[in-house]
């Protein structure tokens, strides 16, 4: 019976608590609750183990022809075949008609980079927005009757603003500029499909002022980005949206001194000096003298320094902020909360990873993966991932052969061809054997490939780089590729990736690798195991999650 | 979250991004891929929730028609999942009502809030059985169902998102259209009448029945 001073457990939290819905000070209260009553501890002992009963229900599958019956009856014409490409379709551009989309609240998800863009058209003198100034000389746009690139265009509008053209993109991915997703960034909106027609209207109206010559710029920057490959494409938006983020927080004068430079390179120059104007202003005052009492190289090295530690602790920041739930818990990061994932990654660790690294990379995995064992906390699984991320994109993986000797060395390969590559200007065999990919595959396969592409000397039929149709590679791999992957893809990918079976390596181990991307599905023996959009999401994308 | 935060974070969501497509292009691949995306998890959730399979089917079918034929409205606020099992949410809650409606439950049995007619053996009958390592997974499912259809049917489907879907109380509230608050004390309740009805199924210092295989 609970005592007047031990009043029973409110049972809303001890639930609450069972199901890891509570705040640190409650958790704590219910845990110190439990600790000293054994009644409340076989009361939540009993709540979780009835509820833990419930897993005994019958799992359901949908039955085999659940997804084309749905789409049948969405798409009759469709019947039960995969849909072909989207552009084959009748249905409304929805954005389009101006009427479709309900009455958003007051531009709750606005940009203010409009505002800014506004206001500079009224407020600048000259220079980049001087044009802004202009007449519109854009042919009226029906609204009814816009065409999905324009359509396009105008959302994202808001992203190519202060860009120049395609190029100007593709510094703004240097290091230097807007490469790396800064941690404090909340993320943005990369792919800005969002927008209501009142929205639309306005970015319209914006593009409008432009003077021909920029609106034919804008145009071109975004049939040059659309023209990319899907992935390359993503990129590059969020870059922009990085600058665009970045362009947006600047206080009014640092915007104006970018938007005002007269060119490009111009532009590139003064985003750099306010880059670091930034930085510098954000430094504790202390550092901030002593660098800039130091002079030459010794300011260089302690400005290096600095940098460098705030880019670890930001990492940590960022790992912190996003994952402190798991943390405090102390449960692992994924997949290593998950036992047979675990095993898993660690066999494709030590049998297709680690062979394939260098001395250096391999110690530095032995280094990381003992800390793990010493210290098993969050962080140093976390860690490990990371990292074994990491290796993997510098070591991509392509299905290996069933059978059939592939290349792995210089002396793999024919006499005249190694004689062509090195009189093109490429390696000679002797610098082939001591190539750092020389022994693995399919690094040194690549290499060769690469090297060959670029000097132009044809690859000759007797060289086996790699397997490059479905029945060539590992039963594995083979299965996969030709039962697993086709339930998910469209008629022209299946068409396209058993074209690609007459051509030459890699392009269709390429193939199937980016569409497995695409589906989000795991190469066996290839890519790590787990959905890639797991890795991407824990380990590579870190900045825009949840 | 802020509104604005959240529709920001949304176009993160591979899955929105795909309905994004559906909403302005009639994107049909990308709706062909929701639908082998999410129809394993759509028709499980269902089933748990209506305990018939091909029932559940028909709603799954009628979730994604009703996806598609409201594509223009869509917003995205938050994870596109919880669009999608807010439409489930509904569709449910509205079959369930009108079987109910159908089968003219006899008053008892309305009021325990059961909504599957099923012969009504009350559970606590079986508190003194002996405990369940004999009993046969089948049998077991059978209990846990039954305790199950026991409770009402906003219990039901709390339960079964946070159980199956692993949704956070913040989350099923916005699927289900409550409070978080609310959330929390129906979860307490349905969690503490499943303890009721399934007590002598578990085993408090022993081992627990083996678990069920997967599939």
């Amino acid at each position: 019976m609970p005592t007047p001073t031990e009043p029973e457990l409110p049972d809303d939290d001890l639930v609450a608590y069972l199901d890891g819905e509570l705040d640190a000070a409650d958790a704590h209260a219910i845990e110190s609750k439990l600790a000293a009553d054994d009644e409340a501890r076989q009361k939540a002992e009993r709540l979780q183990k009835t509820f833990d009963l419930l897993d005994y229900l019958p799992k359901s599958e949908p039955s085999p022809n659940f997804a084309s019956r749905t789409l049948t009856q969405i798409y009759p014409a469709a019947e039960a075949a995969p849909p072909t490409s989207s552009s084959a379709l009748p249905a409304p551009v929805v954005t389009t008609s101006g009427q479709a989309l309900p009455p958003q609240p007051a531009s709750a998800a606005g940009w203010k980079i409009v505002a800014w863009a506004v206001a500079l058209l009224l407020t600048t003198g000259g220079g980049y927005f001087f044009h802004l100034l202009a007449r519109p000389h854009l042919e009226k746009l029906v609204p009814a009757k816009r065409a999905s690139e324009e359509v396009r265009l105008l959302e994202r509008l808001p992203l190519l603003l202060g860009a120049d053209d395609f190029d100007f993109v593709k510094q703004l991915e240097h290091a230097d500029f807007f490469a790396e997703a800064d941690p404090d960034d909340i993320g943005g909106r990369a792919i800005t499909e969002i927008w209501t027609s009142t929205e639309l209207e306005q970015m319209e109206d914006l593009f409008k002022q432009f003077p021909l010559s920029r609106q034919q710029q804008l145009r071109r920057l975004d049939e040059e980005l659309s023209a990319q490959e899907p992935d390359r494409q993503l990129h590059l938006m969020a870059v922009l949206e990085r600058y665009a983020i970045w362009l947006d927080r600047l206080p009014d004068n640092y915007r104006k001194e970018v938007l005002t430079a007269p060119a490009a390179v111009e532009r590139l120059d003064v985003i750099r000096v306010v880059k670091s104007r930034l930085w510098r202003e954000g430094l504790p005052l202390v550092v901030r003298d002593r660098i800039q009492q130091a002079e030459g190289p010794a300011r260089e090295t302690l400005v290096a320094e600095r940098k460098q530690q705030d880019a670890k602790r930001k990492l940590l920041w960022d790992v912190a902020r996003q994952d402190w739930a798991s943390i405090r818990t102390d449960r692992r990061p994924w997949p290593f909360e998950n036992e047979v994932l675990t095993r898993q990654v660690e066999e494709y660790v030590t049998k297709v990873l680690r062979p394939r690294l260098t001395n250096a990379e391999r110690a530095d995995l032995e280094q990381v993966r003992k800390e793990v064992d010493n210290n098993p906390d969050w962080f140093k699984w976390f860690l490990y991932g990371n990292f074994i991320t990491r290796l993997s994109d510098l070591h991509p993986m392509y299905p290996e052969a069933a059978t059939g000797k592939v290349v792995k060395t210089a002396n793999d390969l024919p006499k005249a061809f190694l004689n062509q590559m090195a009189k093109n200007g490429g390696s000679a065999r002797r610098q082939l054997n001591n190539h750092p990919a020389s022994g693995k595959w399919p690094d040194f396969a690549e290499a060769v490939w690469k090297e060959a592409n670029e000097l132009k000397v044809p690859i000759p039929s007797s060289v086996n780089l790699g397997p490059n149709k479905s029945a060539e590679y590992v039963p594995a791999v083979r299965e996969y590729v030709e039962n697993e992957l086709p339930k998910r893809l469209a008629k022209a990918e299946r068409d396209d990736l058993k074209k690609l079976e007459a051509g030459t390596w890699p392009d269709h181990s390429r193939k199937v690798i980016e569409l497995a991307r695409k589906y989000d599905l795991t190469v066996p023996g290839v890519s790590l195991p787990g959905e890639p959009s797991k890795w991407d999401q824990v380990y590579r994308n870190r900045g825009g999650r949840r | 979250m802020t509104g604005q935060t959240s529709a920001i974070m949304a176009v993160r969501d591979p899955d929105v991004r795909l309905m994004l497509r559906v909403r302005d292009r009639g994107d049909e691949a990308a709706f062909a891929e929701l639908v082998a995306r999410f129809q394993h998890r759509l028709v499980g959730i269902l089933n748990h929730i209506v305990g018939n399979k091909d029932e559940a089917e028909d709603l799954a079918q009628e979730v994604f028609l009703r996806v598609f034929r409201t594509r223009a409205k869509y917003t995205p606020k938050a994870k596109f999942s919880t669009w999608l099992f807010t439409i489930a949410n509904n569709l449910a809650l509205n079959a369930l009502r009108d079987r109910q409606r159908k089968k003219h439950l006899p008053l008892e049995l309305r009021d325990s809030g059961s909504l599957v007619y099923w012969p009504h053996v009350p559970l606590a009958a079986h508190r003194d059985a002996p405990p369940t390592q004999n009993l046969q997974q089948q049998e077991l499912a059978d209990v846990v169902r039954r305790a199950m259809d026991d409770l009402n049917e906003r219990q039901r489907v709390a339960v079964v998102l946070n159980k199956f879907e692993d949704m956070g109380y913040a989350e099923i509230a916005e699927v289900m259209g409550l409070t978080a608050k609310a959330v929390k004390s129906l979860l307490c309740r349905a969690r503490e009448k499943l303890r009721e009805a399934l007590q002598a199924y578990i085993y408090m210092d022993g081992d627990p029945p083996a678990a069920p295989a997967e599939e």
